[in-house]
């Protein structure tokens, strides 16, 4: 949970083996979101591709956050992962990670946002604050599949990326 | 039977019917059987005419002289979205608009119900199937764009999200 003095922090871009590291030291912290140690080693190789994206999130020498995306279409990348550390959540880091893929799926003259949660069906408030992040930073639901996942329902959702120019800094100061 | 429109295309009268429960599910049946090249799966036909019976989806007809030839169905996927669940005109009435029409009007409901989007589920270009690739085609004319393609949807074939932003 975010402190009540909110922590600078900064968004930066790295390359395959910086993502790769920086996202099992992260994932692996975070148990209870990522309880399952081949999820994370999936996440870890798809990351570390070169068409992969990853950036993260530091304050200071700390490294907060981290979400990486793969082109999923020729107008869609997909975020596959975002995550911020159990200390730092509920200080706009998250939000702050998934705009920066934004920005740069608009750069790369794509339209759209594509990510995958579990759905708002499943009642267990914990296991939906995926998508409800999703939804607060306006990514609209698509559909929920029931199946898709065994286990728990699959929402798809998306968000539009507007071809106007950048409002927004990879610094947050 | 609720409303009833005329629509003229290329100077034939088409009427356009709000239909429901029953009347909707064998109007998606009699125009799904004209089309063996689109839903020849034995499992299509009455999977389609049964999201034509569910009450919460809007249903239209299309009529030539009282003979049926088009249909859509409008689903609410959620609150957020709408979706075609079914778009199929016989194959002696395609190309004089009567898609566009359906469509439209599956759009404006889409638009009523306050849906920020509307989507199209269909086999995605990578399956190289002719005839859906007039379907892909139709719905970029109507400024759908393709969201993704996965092969993980429906066994065997390449399914294909198309999405059109609504309202904006």
């Amino acid at each position: 949970m975010c402190a009540s003095t909110k922590p600078t922090f900064q968004i930066v871009a790295v390359d395959q083996n910086a993502a790769q590291r920086h996202l099992r030291d992260l994932l692996s912290s975070l148990d209870k979101d990522f309880p399952y140690t081949p999820a994370i080693d999936d996440y870890c190789e798809r990351a570390g591709t070169a068409e992969s994206t990853t950036v993260i999130a530091k304050s200071g020498d700390k490294i907060v956050g981290a979400a990486f995306m793969e082109p999923l279409s020729d107008d869609t990348n997909e975020m596959v992962v975002i995550a911020v550390d159990a200390n730092f959540q509920r200080c706009g880091i998250g939000s702050a990670l998934a705009k920066t893929l934004e920005e740069i799926t608009r750069r790369s003259g794509k339209s759209f946002l594509f990510s995958r949660a579990i759905g708002p069906s499943q009642k267990v408030a914990d296991d939906i604050k995926g998508f409800q992040f999703l939804k607060k930073n306006s990514f609209y639901f698509v559909k929920e599949f029931p199946t898709l996942w065994e286990g728990y329902p699959c929402a798809f959702l998306f968000k539009p990326i507007s071809s106007a120019p950048p409002t927004s800094s990879y610094d947050h100061r | 039977m609720t409303t009833a429109e005329i629509v003229d295309l290329k100077g034939l009268p088409f009427e356009l019917r709000r239909l429901q429960n029953n009347s909707g599910s064998s109007a998606v049946r009699h125009v799904l059987r004209t089309l063996p090249m689109y839903f020849g799966d034995k499992r299509a036909i009455p999977f389609y005419s049964e999201q034509a019976s569910a009450v919460k989806n809007y249903s239209l007809g299309a009529y030539l002289n009282a003979r049926q030839v088009g249909i859509v169905v409008l689903r609410s996927s959620t609150d957020d979205t709408g979706e075609i669940a079914v778009l199929a005109i016989v194959p002696e009435h395609q190309s004089v608009g009567l898609g566009t029409v359906l469509l439209d009007r599956a759009e404006q409901e889409a638009i009523r119900r306050g849906h920020k989007c509307i989507i199209a589920a269909t086999v995605g270009p990578k399956q190289k199937d002719p005839n859906f690739m007039r379907t892909l085609r139709f719905y970029e004319r109507h400024n759908y764009r393709m969201l993704a393609e996965f092969d993980y949807m429906w066994p065997g074939v390449w399914c294909a999200y198309l999405v059109k932003q609504l309202g904006d």
